[in-house]
């Protein structure tokens, strides 16, 4: 580690040079200067207003200028290379928008691109001053039996890191392909490519041990004390990610799947190693449940087999109307509804013979469970609206408060 | 082009002055030897000249900076536009005169009091028409045979007694690299064809006789059981290291490494010679050049250490620390009653200046030395036949009259 820092501070000894020196002040004055010059310019010549305009102007003449005066210039270029990739990422943002989502264009953005291009320009920057190759052999440490140099390290973790946030898109179109071929449903094909992308994570941190060089017989005595410490400090963790991965296989609990939490219909968004996240359709919240409350509880689901919901609406009708034309025209009603499902076929039920009304039940099949409190709400108010029509009363009870004057007689 | 000695001016005399500041060394090696063992040698190596040379100049540090040789002319191409090129170079001889006729080196004039000093021989080939030196030849890396002692006893004397310790089990390793291969061109009696192909001569049916002739032993020794070819010497040591090989050519330099290895069971001995002659290695000479990028005080200081690089004081100290090189500085001589291993060594370079091998070294190009290991790689694998490998030489080694 000290032999990284000695060589990284020696790096200060360019500025001995007088070439060196006039470079990086050139760049500073066009960084630091064009903002101050900025408001003073930009009335007389508008385009001084827009440093994407002016600094590589002003870097490129400067290199022009160091280079014909027979000075070294590569410094002055190399700032404007970098500030014009800079600039490129905001042209590949608007060409990639067109075909990426603004959610999944923002974590490819701030996950991928801008830390592959600050890396890139870390490196470029180092390519420079030293010698990359010469960098990466030196040793940082000695962990778990191995020497450990810096290149191998570092690509290590750039290797998982990618592999972490760049699988995504990946095993996404991987999953989709063996859908199309195999014909499996939505949500496994959303725990399939969750699996595969776990696997090449996997693949990587057991190539990335091995690349750095790790002693294995270390990593396993180190794993080995590590799962007593897993036993008491952090079982929690642990079980909530086996519970994960279980269920993953199991597939009780996958992306897309609708779970009855707390009496509502809730999607599952994702499954992540130690909590679930399901969508609550009610009142658009997001529940973070750990995984292994899943294990360990019962789960109701409506897309275990199919996702098919049987729903129910109650309803009351006077006692002078005739039941079977009562029951008849409800499940009329429910016909006629567009996301009512046609077969099974809506069922109408004279449930009991109620204090003031006659208790019907209409019960239908719907499609997607997520759907059942608005579908019930159109039912509910077509019923009306045909109990209307035909003069069906739905009689409700009635209160009468009678004044008592004055204490009771007695 | 700067001056390295003289007495003019007090700008003139940096060993009188003292100056500070850091100092940028690229050291070139051959890029299939780069590694993390040679990286460690190498800062080794400039620690300890940094450590004598702060007697003199106390302030200054060196940082040091690896390169394959093969990629020295673009990285200079790219540091020299950007001011940040190296202060020194180490560099073979050869790299250094391309690197001068592409002038990306500052080329030097040394006092002859300095130069008196110095191999004659190495003087004279980094020096320019015009006088001035593209570099100071700082140390000389003969190529000798290296052994395990636990295996074989000595070293074959001739390369009849290689094949046929060879044939007793003696797992021995070459490499096909030009450089690594050349020294048995003298035994077999090709080295002169070579020499006069590069020189611009046409094939005699002579040439083609000994070239023939050489051909046809390596294929017979490639044939043997307990041959082995490798690409490059990096191989070769890891391979002895390793138990794997039991006799391999090697590199002075490379001593060191073996040693930390295989300590007394390494044996260190003269290649062995043939019919027609000794061997023919090639003497890999290393200079100091200097970069076009350095301020004046890092120029003096440069020009402090390629003096001080050359004195007898460094030189004395590169032959006691067992750095197994060779000095350029006549005034000392190399301790071989004391040390079979200088005494190999010292064997290697007169052998190496004896034969015309420096004309493979210095007359042959990068794509050249390239090629001929391309040709030799297929020839043995019996991509291409005697006749056609032994064209494919001649007209490969023909090619370097146009350089």
């Amino acid at each position: 580690m000290n032999l990284l820092l000695q060589e990284i501070i020696g790096w200060l000894g360019y500025l001995q040079r007088n070439e060196v020196r006039l470079q990086l002040l050139l760049l500073a004055v066009v960084f630091l200067g064009h903002r101050a010059l900025r408001g003073r310019l930009t009335r007389r010549f508008p385009l001084a207003g827009r440093p994407e305009a002016v600094i590589p102007v002003l870097l490129s003449l400067l290199s022009l200028s160091l280079g014909l005066g027979g000075l070294p210039y590569g410094l002055v270029l190399l700032g404007l290379l970098l500030y014009l990739g800079w600039l490129g990422l905001g042209g590949l943002h608007l060409l990639l928008g067109r075909f990426i989502q603004p959610e999944p264009m923002r974590l490819l953005e701030t996950r991928l691109i801008r830390p592959a291009y600050l890396l890139v320009s870390v490196l470029l920057v180092i390519r420079v001053f030293d010698n990359p190759q010469d960098l990466a052999i030196i040793p940082i440490g000695e962990w778990f039996g191995s020497e450990v140099n810096l290149g191998s390290l570092l690509l290590s973790v750039v290797i998982v890191y990618v592999l972490a946030m760049g699988t995504g898109p990946p095993a996404q179109a991987l999953a989709w392909l063996v859908q199309r071929s195999v014909g499996i449903s939505n949500g496994s094909r959303r725990a399939l490519a969750l699996m595969i992308r776990y696997l090449a994570v996997a693949i990587g941190i057991v190539w990335a041990l091995d690349h750095v060089g790790f002693n294995r017989t270390a990593i396993l005595a180190v794993a080995g004390g590590l799962s007593v410490g897993l036993g008491f400090g952090i079982k929690e963790v642990f079980s909530n990610f086996v519970s994960g991965l279980w269920l993953l296989f199991e597939g009780s609990v996958r992306p897309g799947e609708v779970l009855f939490i707390d009496g509502d219909p809730c999607e599952v968004l994702s499954l992540g190693l130690r909590a679930a996240v399901l969508w609550r359709d009610r009142d658009n919240a997001e529940l973070v449940i750990p995984n292994q409350t899943f294990f360990t509880t019962t789960t109701v689901t409506y897309t275990g087999s199919d996702t098919l919901r049987r729903s129910q609406v109650l309803v009351g009708a006077a006692y002078r109307h005739d039941p079977a034309e009562v029951i008849a025209l409800l499940e009329a009603t429910a016909r006629r509804l567009p996301r009512v499902l046609d077969k099974p076929a809506p069922k109408g039920l004279l449930l009991r013979y109620g204090d003031s009304s006659i208790d019907y039940a209409l019960r239908f099949w719907i499609a997607n469970p997520m759907d059942n409190v608005s579908i019930c709400s159109e039912v509910q108010a077509g019923i009306w609206q045909a109990f209307r029509e035909r003069g069906i009363e739905i009689p409700f009870p009635q209160q009468v408060q009678y004044r008592v004057e004055g204490p009771p007689k007695g | 082009m700067v001056s390295l000695g003289g007495c003019q001016t007090d700008r003139t005399r940096p060993v009188l002055r003292l100056l500070g500041g850091t100092l940028y060394i690229a050291v070139g090696v051959s890029q299939d030897d780069i590694d993390f063992e040679l990286q460690k040698e190498v800062r080794q190596r400039t620690a300890e000249l940094q450590a004598t040379f702060r007697a003199l100049q106390p302030k200054v540090r060196l940082q040091v900076q690896v390169f394959a040789e093969q990629s020295l002319r673009n990285e200079l191409r790219i540091r020299n536009r950007t001011g940040l090129s190296p202060d020194l170079l180490l560099v073979n001889q050869a790299t250094a005169r391309e690197l001068a006729s592409d002038r990306l080196i500052s080329t030097v004039t040394v006092p002859a009091v300095v130069l008196d000093q110095l191999d004659t021989g190495s003087v004279q080939r980094v020096r320019r028409q015009d006088g001035s030196l593209i570099g100071i030849p700082v140390e000389l890396q003969p190529q000798v045979a290296c052994f395990d002692r636990r295996r074989i006893k000595r070293s074959p004397a001739n390369l009849d007694e290689l094949l046929a310790f060879s044939a007793k089990g003696m797992e021995v390793g070459f490499s096909l690299d030009a450089m690594n291969l050349a020294w048995t061109l003298g035994p077999l009696g090709a080295i002169n064809a070579v020499s006069d192909l590069l020189a611009g001569k046409p094939a005699t049916p002579m040439t083609r006789e000994s070239l023939n002739g050489w051909l046809l032993w390596l294929r017979q020794a490639d044939g043997q059981q307990h041959v082995t070819v490798f690409p490059s010497e990096t191989e070769l040591l890891k391979a002895l290291i390793g138990g794997s090989l039991d006799w391999i050519p090697c590199r002075s330099i490379n001593i060191t490494r073996l040693r930390s290895r295989l300590g007394s069971h390494l044996g260190v001995a003269a290649l062995p010679s043939g019919p027609f002659g000794e061997a023919s290695p090639i003497t890999r000479e290393r200079v100091l050049s200097f970069g076009v990028n350095s301020s004046p005080e890092q120029r003096q200081l440069a020009l402090a250490l390629a003096r001080f690089a050359v004195s007898p004081l460094h030189q004395r100290d590169l032959v006691l620390r067992n750095n197994y090189v060779l000095p350029v500085n006549l005034e000392i001589a190399p301790p071989v009653q004391s040390s079979s291993v200088v005494a190999a060594m010292v064997e290697g370079r007169d052998q190496s200046l004896r034969s015309a091998t420096t004309r493979l070294d210095q007359g042959s190009s990068e794509s050249q030395r390239e090629g001929w290991q391309a040709l030799l790689t297929r020839y043995l694998f019996d991509d291409l036949s005697q006749k056609e490998a032994l064209e494919g030489l001649i007209s490969l080694l023909s090619g370097g009259r146009q350089r």
